[in-house]
């Protein structure tokens, strides 16, 4: 038995003293997930809190690890986050300009995509930094959700593809499947020679 | 090689999204606070659950059960000491015991589906099919167990093996289960599923009054495989029930 | 802060269609979930209580399928189903010692949760007494016991007040709304009245699809100008009642004082009013027919007779 299986025991038997463990064990990986989602340091960490809060709320109840259980919640604030971004853009955004991402080299997105990727701003986001050349993470927010969401889950935190179906509800197939597409994607973005 | 450098560039990229150290602790302090004041729901063990069945099952049935059981030892013992009869002859007797233990048992269960209680059972913490499972295995368990005791003491006395004793009495018991299930799942209500199992059991006394040879040490292996045949059935017919249960509820009510 | 999401969920029996991508997020608060028998609410019910599964579409709470939380999300949810069962020779007592061990109630807790029980259901009198020689009003009040032992965060009502007598009605809604501060609590009725003072939000069903929701001012709002009041004789009041939905009827002398929900004037000398949420109960449903009459028209129209 892990240490996180420990510590969850002990939790079950009502010492919650030991939520405090696992909170600060799993807040960086949570947090970063959240980052890697929404490409936004402050909603990561309000989305991070209210996974924690959750997985607080309901701890004696998860069987899975504790780090599976928290990926689990934080994808799902995640995708609720965008999905409400969405909305919100929809009725008050219909500004044709906003939506174009990076518009000299944006042609990579199929037109029913756009709407599904993370990165609706425009290129000032990356206006601060120095280099010229997209970063992983940059890149990244320009897939799809889906996508995304697989592709950290698979390289960043080494899940396996049947762990990943089990998080979002598709089989492990179709996960290989958006792993691989998300692949192809990122190469062409970034270049054969990073990846 | 690809993979390795992909996972790579992940990790360097990860390593550049980390929280920063004030904002984890901003982060971080609510966190705690919920966790102190976090109150642990409460977690049955397995042994308040079987608790909870038990209680959950009407003192009636198990003093019925009870006095059904004592009563086969009774005219076992009885029979052997105040008749003539031989050690395969006091058989017909004890399978009208086992088969009515048995009916009993399943009527018990099969009462969950009237009173319109399936329903909310289903959806409490243990459902239904959990429910069902345990009081069957409760009920059942009992009936075995105390069966499988008598045969351990008593088979000596008529001649006949602990296996063989026990095949004898055991066999009935779950074609009676067996019988009424299946009317039962059929949908024919739990009336027709008494009557079809009491049928059962009278015809196959019957049987064995007329055809005493079915003792007959030669026709064992096909008692046993009977009774294997009979009890992987019942548990068959138990599952499938459940999985009905797990499914379309709403098509019983 | 509680979340129960239903995204798009659609169920199916057959070619019929129940629920029909019902989308809304339901968090702390009373919901009352409003439609004719048939509509599709307990169909509804039984998704949100894990009984059915949806063909599409998922429900989740704070964020997780209820399906795959199982036994996990049962422990939290408390059900009152329409057809509310129990033991006739169990006392009222031992019936919720029973149910409070299946939905796993600490043992040592249980005493002080009944006790809560007895006074908020106003049965502790009769709670040695068997079930069998309780009143329909009392068994349904003893449902809402049960449905409140585990402490719910999810609350749902499946026709609660169906049968009851009015007294007993007025006695029920006190009840409801004293449960709704900390949970989410949906009951569904068919009856206007039962919802309309407790409610925090509206929800009207209507062959499976959401047709409107919101606080009930709002639902109400949302029927302004459609609703009138007018005196005609009884002739007329049985033409007007065949061509437009009556909300309220009563004789005055020999004539008669209707309320109709209509987009236009019924009659000449009929007078707009303010509408009550039985009123734009019937405005959405008529709303609704009409839209499918219109698309039936629609449908069936030539394709080059159009525009």
């Amino acid at each position: 038995m892990g240490k996180d299986e420990r510590l969850m025991r002990l939790v079950r038997q009502g010492r919650t003293e030991y939520l405090e463990e696992i909170v600060s064990r799993h807040y960086d990986d949570v947090y970063r997930f959240c980052r890697f989602q929404t490409g936004d340091p402050q909603a990561a960490y309000d989305l991070a809190q209210e996974t924690f809060l959750r997985f607080i709320q309901y701890a004696e109840n998860s069987k899975d690890s504790p780090r599976a259980y928290l990926l689990t919640v934080a994808r799902n604030v995640c995708r609720d986050h965008w999905r409400e971004k969405k909305r919100r853009n929809e009725t008050t955004l219909p500004d044709p300009e906003a939506g174009e991402p990076f518009g000299e080299d944006g042609g990579f997105l199929a037109p029913g995509e756009r709407r599904d990727t993370a990165y609706t701003g425009t290129a000032d986001a990356f206006s601060g930094r120095t280099e010229t050349r997209l970063l992983l993470e940059d890149a990244l927010l320009l897939l799809p959700e889906f996508q995304r969401e697989a592709l950290v889950l698979h390289y960043y935190y080494g899940c396996k593809y049947r762990e990943i179906g089990k998080m979002t509800g598709v089989p492990a197939a179709t996960v290989k499947s958006r792993v691989r597409q998300g692949c192809r994607k990122l190469r062409e973005l970034l270049g054969e020679d990073v990846l | 090689m690809k993979e390795k450098k992909l996972r790579e560039a992940f990790l360097r990229a990860g390593a550049r999204l980390g929280p920063d150290p004030a904002g984890r602790n901003r982060a971080i302090a609510p966190l705690f606070r919920a966790a102190r004041e976090k109150e642990i729901r409460y977690d049955p063990g397995w042994a308040d659950l079987l608790r909870a069945q038990m209680s959950g099952i009407p003192a009636a049935v198990w003093a019925a059960q009870f006095c059904l059981l004592c009563a086969l030892p009774l005219l076992e013992w009885a029979l052997e000491r105040y008749t003539d009869l031989e050690g395969w002859q006091v058989f017909p007797a004890l399978s009208v015991c086992m088969a009515a233990a048995g009916l009993l048992t399943v009527q018990e269960l099969a009462g969950h589906f009237s009173h319109r209680m399936a329903e909310l059972e289903q959806s409490c913490y243990l459902n239904l099919s959990q429910l069902w499972l345990l009081r069957a295995c409760c009920l059942s368990g009992t009936d075995v167990i105390l069966v499988l005791a008598l045969s351990g003491l008593r088979a000596k006395a008529h001649g006949f093996g602990m296996f063989a004793f026990a095949v004898y009495v055991l066999t009935p018991f779950f074609l009676s289960n067996l019988i009424f299930l299946s009317v039962f799942r059929n949908g024919r209500g739990r009336g027709r599923a008494w009557f079809g199992g009491a049928a059962f059991t009278g015809l196959s006394v019957c049987a064995q009054c007329v055809f005493p040879q079915i003792y007959d040490r030669i026709w064992l292996p096909v008692w046993t495989g009977i009774l294997v045949l009979a009890a992987v059935c019942c548990g068959m017919q138990i599952l499938s029930l459940c999985r009905r249960m797990e499914g379309e509820i709403v098509c019983w009510n | 802060m509680l979340e129960l999401k239903l995204d798009r969920v659609t169920k199916r029996f057959g070619t019929k269609i129940a629920v029909d991508a019902f989308d809304h997020v339901l968090s702390e608060g009373v919901y009352g979930l409003l439609g004719a028998n048939g509509a599709g609410k307990t169909t509804l019910m039984r998704m949100l209580c894990s009984l059915l599964s949806p063909d599409g579409g998922e429900i989740r709470f704070q964020g997780e399928r209820i399906g795959e939380m199982g036994a996990r999300y049962r422990r939290i949810l408390g059900y009152l189903p329409q057809e509310f069962g129990f033991y006739p020779e169990f006392t009222a007592e031992r019936y919720l010692t029973y149910l409070a061990r299946l939905k796993a109630v600490p043992p040592r807790l249980l005493p002080e949760k009944l006790d809560e029980i007895w006074e908020l259901t106003g049965l502790a009198d009769v709670r040695k007494q068997k079930l069998r020689s309780f009143s329909g009003g009392m068994l349904r009040r003893l449902g809402i016991g049960q449905a409140v032992l585990n402490d719910p965060d999810v609350l749902i009502l499946d026709e609660p007040t169906s049968g009851l007598d009015p007294k007993e009605r007025i006695r029920f809604r006190n009840i409801i709304s004293s449960l709704g501060k900390d949970r989410i609590v949906l009951l569904s009725t068919h009856i206007v009245q039962d919802v309309e003072f407790i409610a925090d939000e509206i929800l009207l069903l209507k062959d499976g699809r959401l047709k409107a929701s919101g606080t009930p001012a709002e639902v109400m709002q949302k029927a302004r100008g459609h609703v009138w009041k007018c005196l005609v004789d009884e002739g007329w009041a049985g033409r007007l009642e065949e061509r437009w939905p009556v909300s309220n009827l009563k004789t005055v002398g020999d004539q008669v004082c209707l309320r109709i929900v209509s987009a236009e004037k019924p009659v000449p000398d009929a007078a707009a009013c303010e509408p009550n949420l039985e009123d734009a109960y019937l405005f959405f449903m008529q709303e609704a027919e009409n839209g499918r009459e219109k698309q039936g028209i629609a449908q069936n129209a030539p394709a080059g007779r159009r525009g």
